[in-house]
């Protein structure tokens, strides 16, 4: 149970590092924090009783707001309150209540908090109730005798809730693959200086890492399973001694990278996967973006979904989705990111051994930059018929990753699927931003 | 002749070095008449002015509802990087409160083990720190996306401002209130008439979010957020919570009008990204910049400012020749991540039309886009977050105008 006590190891951290310590302050009291008014969450916490109609909510507008808004809350001093449907993305968009406003709680707390412009805070709960029921029933969202009150409120499906997406940038201004020539790789300096300010050990295993790249396809493989990999620590054994570093300095830096080898693998990933780093591509999967077009939406698995690019996007089309990935700050990332887009999706912190696919339940299954080979018997066999699998990695000429894949490996490698596409291209890999030799494979379970 | 040189040594042997132009000019008067007594001047006071001959102020455009709206600072005519408290740009949304410290409580309440209300001076009593730090809106220079140019640096990128701000780590508070497990963001609310308020996630805030009470060596000012506020390095004003009462911690952000109906970037497809909140590295030339002209040919210092939200401005570089060539421009140091950078060059004005521009770069290796670059990302109706690089026109007569897009 890694992720349990993973969980746990967390929540024990914050609460060790919470006691007080300047012990400042008082206990603040119950009628102190009723005091400060109400704030509203987009799930109706916070809603106080009371009910207003529509009938009710125009008398008040009349009297209170249309000096500002409008009679007709078209605006005057004040905004427009109505209308903009359908024009946010034409030349002149109109964003009211109506058109661009996600949730209805919003509403109420502004104006709760807000209006009028000249006396905030003047409204009771049932007038406000009742504004908001004028103003949602002025803009087609609830007829006529619909009451609003905490509970019917809180359910009112705003037109543009789902309008939203997450903040993708840095989207331009940063350093762009320049040219269609196939970047050079890194020298050694430069990896050095990118990674001076890591952590002593993590430093050791990135420049593992950068050695492991360089090997040709049949060393990187004897790192890929438990027998083999003596081999080739020995090769590493043997560069390190080339390089001048002492008998006893070497053997240490291969017990960091041996012992510890999983967790800086995932501290790397928790570091880049939140890093806003330009060299990794933060918008969804281009390759998985054109396989889902006009696809109904099923169940969906992100294999090590990071910090959510592609789990939040294919939550947002719709799908019912789930994610796991070790690195748990970027899971957490990816909570915060969901949270923000209101979305509900699955997001579990987990090795890929920790986590059961199932069998026969996906309808489409992600396996973008991931352990791919170890990984696709269990999609196949986890996948619903006629799910797909979407799978994205670097060609064994790439030196941008160890273990990328021969020519046609990926199609053998679901050779019981159809294969809807494969591709072997030159493209902007997701990871590195530069272009290089890429794979690509889409199939279908009959 | 004869006089005015026996008048000047008479100036230096009763001024020494010290010849400030309005002492020039008072003394001038007084050679007028020899061996009149020279006049005192003002005595000694209690809180200080500028000179009477200064007038740089912050602009707003006409309102009918004056409070709110923005004030823009005059960055034209500001000089190193600190912006004076009293010229900060301002944007409030139902005018400016007179708080009694005495009576202001900041309460930290909801997800929390001990809910607690604190009185300034108990905050003022708490490990403090200063950071110098820009401060801009995520609407500043939004004109410049239409192309529809302000005529000045002010009004187009004046909604930006540098100050050293004081106080507490937010992190520190929070953990005097202990932060129960599942929560994950923290709704701050402000004591102005509206109560102003944003949610901002619980990693920034136990990261680095100061609860500051003090700027540029006193406190805070009334249109500042006097005598709380947040200062949140790198994101946008917004967010920066002023006159700060209540820090609520929830398991959900709160999706208030400010963080939904405003300061969301609308692309062309019609959808909208929301909590942009990271402001990105910019740069403008303040001389020569629109408004301004050059009396003649010849050698000038160009200058302004840099900044970037994610960190220390790393380079920048100037054009001369409508971007056809850029050149290193000199950066005072030190340069301090997340505030104003002062740049500067040596350019000679030959009394041709030239076309100028700066563009910053920073530690993460990010540079300031084009324009174009940024309308064919975002397309046009983003309103917010505009970071595009600013070029003016020096005509050959040293008018110095936007350059129409």
């Amino acid at each position: 149970m890694w992720k349990h006590s993973v969980a746990v190891l967390i929540g024990a951290a914050l609460l060790a590092a919470q006691s007080p310590k300047y012990g400042v302050g008082h206990p603040a009291t119950e009628e102190q924090i009723r005091g400060l008014g109400t704030a509203i969450a987009p799930d109706g916490t916070g809603l106080p009783a009371g009910s207003g109609t529509v009938a009710a909510g125009r008398e008040i507008f009349a009297a209170r707001c249309a000096k500002c808004h409008g009679e007709k809350a078209t605006g005057d001093v004040g905004p427009p309150l109505v209308g903009g449907k359908g024009t946010l993305a034409t030349a002149k968009p109109l964003k009211t209540v109506g058109s661009y406003w996600p949730y209805a709680t919003t509403v109420w707390d502004y104006i709760s908090r807000a209006m009028p412009f000249d006396q905030p805070g003047l409204l009771k709960p049932p007038e406000v109730y009742a504004l908001v029921a004028y103003i949602l029933n002025l803009n087609g969202i609830i007829g006529n005798d619909q009451v609003m009150d905490s509970k019917s409120l809180s359910q009112v499906k705003m037109p543009n809730r789902n309008g939203f997406v997450a903040d993708p940038r840095p989207d331009v201004g940063k350093a762009s693959p320049s040219s269609n020539q196939p970047a050079p790789r890194p020298t050694i300096d430069e990896v050095k200086k990118r990674i001076a300010s890591q952590p002593p050990d993590q430093q050791i295993y990135e420049l593992f890492r950068f050695w492991l790249v360089d090997q040709p396809p049949d060393v990187q493989r004897l790192f890929g399973s438990d027998a083999t990999q003596s081999k080739g620590y020995d090769l590493y054994r043997n560069q390190l001694r080339a390089e001048g570093d002492p008998a006893g300095e070497i053997e240490r830096k291969l017990r960091v990278i041996e012992k510890e080898g999983e967790r800086l693998e995932i501290d790397r990933w928790n570091q880049v996967l939140t890093s806003n780093s330009p060299r990794i591509n933060w918008k969804p999967n281009g390759f998985l973006v054109e396989m889902v077009q006009g696809r109904k939406p099923g169940r969906a698995l992100d294999v090590g979904m990071g910090q959510g690019r592609n789990a939040l996007w294919l939550a947002q089309q719709g799908w019912d989705t789930t994610g796991y990935d070790p690195a748990e700050r970027a899971v957490a990332l990816a909570r915060e990111n969901a949270s923000k887009l209101g979305l509900k999706l699955s997001m579990i912190v987990a090795k890929d051994s920790e986590f059961d696919l199932g069998v026969a339940k996906w309808d489409l299954i992600l396996l973008s930059y991931v352990e791919i080979r170890e990984n696709a018997a269990r999609a196949v066999r986890a996948l619903a018929p006629g799910g797909i699998v979407v799978a994205e990695y670097f060609h064994q000429d790439s030196k941008n990753a160890p273990g990328g894949f021969a020519d046609n490996e990926l199609v053998r490698l679901f050779d019981g699927l159809r294969i809807v596409r494969y591709e072997d291209t030159e493209a902007v890999a997701d990871f590195g931003m530069q272009k290089t030799r890429l794979v690509r494979i889409c199939a279908e379970k009959r | 002749m004869h006089n005015s040189e026996r008048s000047s040594r008479r100036q230096l042997l009763r001024m020494g070095a010290a010849l400030s132009g309005a002492l020039v000019a008072k003394h001038e008067s007084a050679l007028a008449a020899e061996n009149t007594p020279s006049q005192l001047g003002i005595p000694l006071g209690p809180y200080g002015e500028r000179s009477p001959y200064e007038k740089a102020v912050r602009w707003r455009r006409e309102s009918k509802t004056p409070e709110t709206g923005s004030s823009f600072t005059p960055l034209a005519d500001s000089v190193g990087t600190i912006t004076p408290s009293s010229l900060h740009y301002e944007r409030h949304h139902s005018g400016i409160p007179t708080i009694d410290p005495a009576q202001h409580r900041l309460v930290i309440h909801g997800m929390v083990d001990r809910p607690l209300s604190l009185t300034v001076a108990e905050i003022r009593r708490l490990p403090s720190v200063s950071r110098t730090l820009v401060l801009e809106c995520g609407g500043n220079s939004g004109s410049e996306w239409a192309a529809k140019n302000a005529p000045d640096v002010q009004r187009s990128y004046g909604l930006a401002s540098c100050s050293e701000w004081t106080g507490v780590p937010l992190s520190l508070l929070l953990t005097e209130a202990g932060v129960k497990p599942g929560a994950a963001w923290v709704i701050a609310e402000g004591a102005d008439a509206c109560r102003m308020e944003r949610s901002i996630s619980i990693a920034k805030a136990m990261n680095d979010i100061l609860l500051a009470y003090g700027q540029n060596g006193e406190a805070l000012r009334p249109a500042q957020g006097y005598p709380l506020r947040l200062i949140i390095p790198g994101w946008e004003g917004n967010s920066n919570v002023k006159w700060l009462h209540s820090l609520k911690l929830t398991d959900q952000a709160y999706m208030a009008r400010d963080e939904t109906a405003k300061y969301t970037d609308l692309m062309p497809d019609g959808t909208a990204r929301i909590f942009t909140m990271q402001m990105e590295a910019k740069s403008v030339i303040t001389f020569p910049s629109g408004g301004q002209t050059l009396p003649g040919p010849g050698l000038y210092e160009l200058t302004g400012l840099a900044w970037s939200g994610r960190g220390k401005v790393e380079r920048v570089e100037i054009t001369t020749d409508g971007g056809r060539s850029w050149v290193k421009a000199q950066l005072q140091e030190p340069r301090l991540p997340i505030a104003f950078t002062r740049f500067r060059l040596a350019w000679r004005f030959d009394g041709r039309e030239a076309v100028i521009a700066s563009r910053c770069i920073d530690e993460t290796g990010y540079v300031q886009p084009t324009r174009e670059e940024l309308v064919a990302a975002r397309g046009l109706n983003s309103a917010y977050h505009y970071n595009g690089i600013k070029f003016w026109k020096v005509q050959a007569d040293g008018i110095v105008t936007n350059v129409e897009a």
